[in-house]
């Protein structure tokens, strides 16, 4: 029994330092280590403890390049995301991780990206356009299409525009609820609108039927499977392939993912 | 000689519980003065697994929003004593299965200070790891070493005298659908098998199989507390055996990605002899027989594995 990774499921300590509603029942929130920096890359996840609620995975939404913090984004929806939504600055949490492969940057280098994602999927892929906006020169273009439900959980919006100056960013809503500017519709009848190049890396997050539509579309242009990445979400309490939660097949969505390749998982039915 | 190692030791091994309700009426124990081990024990209803994995124990301690590390008690080396060989092999995969690619610190601190001690009526000494084996012989027992352990055990004990390694003939394995080299590629090919629908429909999705194997250990977590006042809570993270063939074992908020039982049951045979396979190199069974007896539905493995194996080499 020797190995040269080990886990205790013991947690580094961490403070809210900032906490903010993205909408309705989003929360962001900016953690600092109390001891050092966590060093990950983007695509990467965490496991976020509150005392006496328990654990979540979830993923880092800013760039490895702020260092000195961090943040996440996380829906309010069970016993432990309700309280991890009305957490306040300075109370504390316990994280461990890094986790996951996260995204192969260096793959990624001199590649047209297209980010397409769904409702909280902007979330993880955050991190990865902070980090292609802090590094412009070693990627040839970036494309970001993004759909909600409707304006109010466009999470991220005025960054999202600031990118503007780099990216091609199209935002579209399912149903307009108030003054919108941008496209309406599922993010589906968008995908043409998208520059289609011989270089292109397609990157995605979003709710597994978001999938079922897009990539039949993806493929329509010739994209090869390879090109299209997916960062998948599951159950997850140890994030070290033991408990099981987050098999697929014979693939660890908390080992070998969260981001797959289209061509690892199109034969199995249960990944997306 | 379990007498005299209870002094020193925490030894656990098998007893007659001589309760005629359960199929097995044998269980591993904690054993004091006057327990009388039962060495023909053949199968108990929870693997000895139970030591290194238990049903729940705690992961971690907090207080007042703040992790508190406890020092842990002077515990006695345990010893698991009697093990047969295939709670031995059954440890020994749950070793690898915790081990490899990242290490479980919890199970391996649960395994640091708990020493194995098998007894067998035909092998020499077990494949495994073990610390040290009993072979009955006549009215005697011809014991191997396995680790500093066990010789530090035998040296100088007058119970022990030094003889020299007879070699033994090796046995045949028992013929059985899990020792099918192909059966990785079978299990991937059949997922669209109508057998699947056919266990679907005997099946109650109760994880009976999944809890009595020494084999299986995929589990939850949960937090438990003591609460004191606003924000003054103290209390424990546990984790606890879970079993994938329940309901919502791979849901979360929005989605289950595996909702029907259906492809709950293909995932336990799939996990038993593709993933685990491809992981360790070996089948996550070790063909006790545990989930063939306690099943409700009387569904039986090897009735689907030759079936698959005959249809699909």
């Amino acid at each position: 029994m020797k190995n040269c990774k080990t886990c205790d499921f013991k947690l580094k300590e961490a403070t809210v330092v900032k906490a903010e509603s993205l909408c309705r029942d989003i929360i962001s929130l900016r953690i600092k280590l109390n001891k050092g920096n966590l060093e990950f890359i983007p695509g990467q996840f965490i496991m976020l403890s509150l005392f006496g609620y328990g654990e979540i995975p979830v993923g880092i939404t800013t760039t490895p390049d702020k260092k000195t913090y961090f943040e996440v984004a996380v829906r309010s929806v069970g016993t432990v995301t309700r309280a991890i939504n009305r957490l306040k600055k300075g109370d504390k949490i316990g994280v461990r991780g890094p986790y996951g492969n996260g995204y192969d940057v260096e793959e990624l280098h001199d590649k047209d990206l297209v980010i397409i994602s769904g409702g909280l999927g902007i979330a993880p892929l955050r991190s990865l356009i902070e980090y292609v906006g802090g590094h412009k020169r070693k990627f040839k273009s970036l494309q970001i299409l993004y759909g909600a439900k409707n304006p109010d959980e466009i999470l991220y919006d005025r960054e999202l525009f600031a990118c503007d100056k780099f990216a091609r960013v199209m935002l579209t809503v399912d149903e307009k609820n108030g003054p919108w500017g941008g496209l309406t519709g599922i993010i589906t009848t968008h995908i043409d609108k998208l520059r289609i190049t011989p270089d292109l890396k397609v990157i995605m997050c979003g709710p597994p039927i978001m999938y079922k539509f897009v990539i039949p579309e993806l493929e329509k242009f010739g994209i090869p499977d390879e090109d299209i990445q997916i960062l998948l979400e599951r159950r997850m309490k140890c994030g070290i392939g033991k408990c099981q939660h987050c098999t697929f097949g014979d693939k660890y969505v908390c080992l070998d993912g969260p981001v797959f390749k289209y061509s690892q998982i199109k034969d199995n039915l249960e990944a997306i | 000689m379990a007498e005299s190692l209870i002094k020193k030791y925490d030894v656990y091994g098998p007893v007659n519980t001589h309760d005629e309700a359960v199929f097995s009426k044998y269980t591993f124990k904690k054993i004091g003065a006057g327990d009388k081990v039962e060495l023909h024990y053949g199968v108990t209803t929870v693997p000895p697994t139970k030591y290194l994995f238990p049903v729940r124990e705690d992961i971690l301690y907090f207080k007042n929003n703040k992790e508190v590390f406890k020092d842990s008690e002077n515990q006695k080396p345990r010893i698991l004593f009697g093990l047969n060989l295939a709670d031995l092999e059954g440890i020994d995969r749950l070793d690898k299965e915790f081990s490899g690619p990242i290490q479980d610190e919890v199970y391996a601190k649960n395994h640091e200070n708990t020493y194995l001690f098998s007894i067998d009526h035909f092998d020499p000494e077990p494949e495994t790891s073990y610390d040290l084996h009993f072979k009955k012989k006549d009215d005697r027992y011809e014991v191997t070493t396995g680790s500093a352990f066990g010789r530090e055990i035998v040296a100088g004990n007058p119970l022990f005298r030094e003889t020299k390694k007879e070699s033994l003939k090796t046995f045949e394995p028992k013929k059985s659908p899990i020792h099918n080299l192909d059966l990785y590629k079978i299990i991937e090919k059949s997922k669209d098998d109508p057998i699947w629908d056919k266990l679907t429909e005997t099946c109650f999705g109760c994880g009976i199989c999944t809890y009595v194997c020494p084999v299986c250990y995929c589990f939850e977590t949960e937090d438990k507390v003591k609460v004191e006042g606003i924000k003054k809570c103290e209390g424990c993270r546990k984790r606890r055996w879970d079993s994938c063939m329940l309901a919502d074992f791979a849901s979360i908020s929005s989605h289950d990605f595996r909702p029907e039982l259906r492809d709950r049951i293909y995932n336990w045979y799939h996990h038993k002899f593709v993933r685990t396979p491809k992981e360790h190199g070996f089948v996550g069974c070790i063909d006790c027989g545990r989930c063939i007896v306690y099943c409700p539905a009387r569904i039986n493995f090897h009735e689907t594995l030759t079936y698959l194996i005959k249809k699909y080499s």
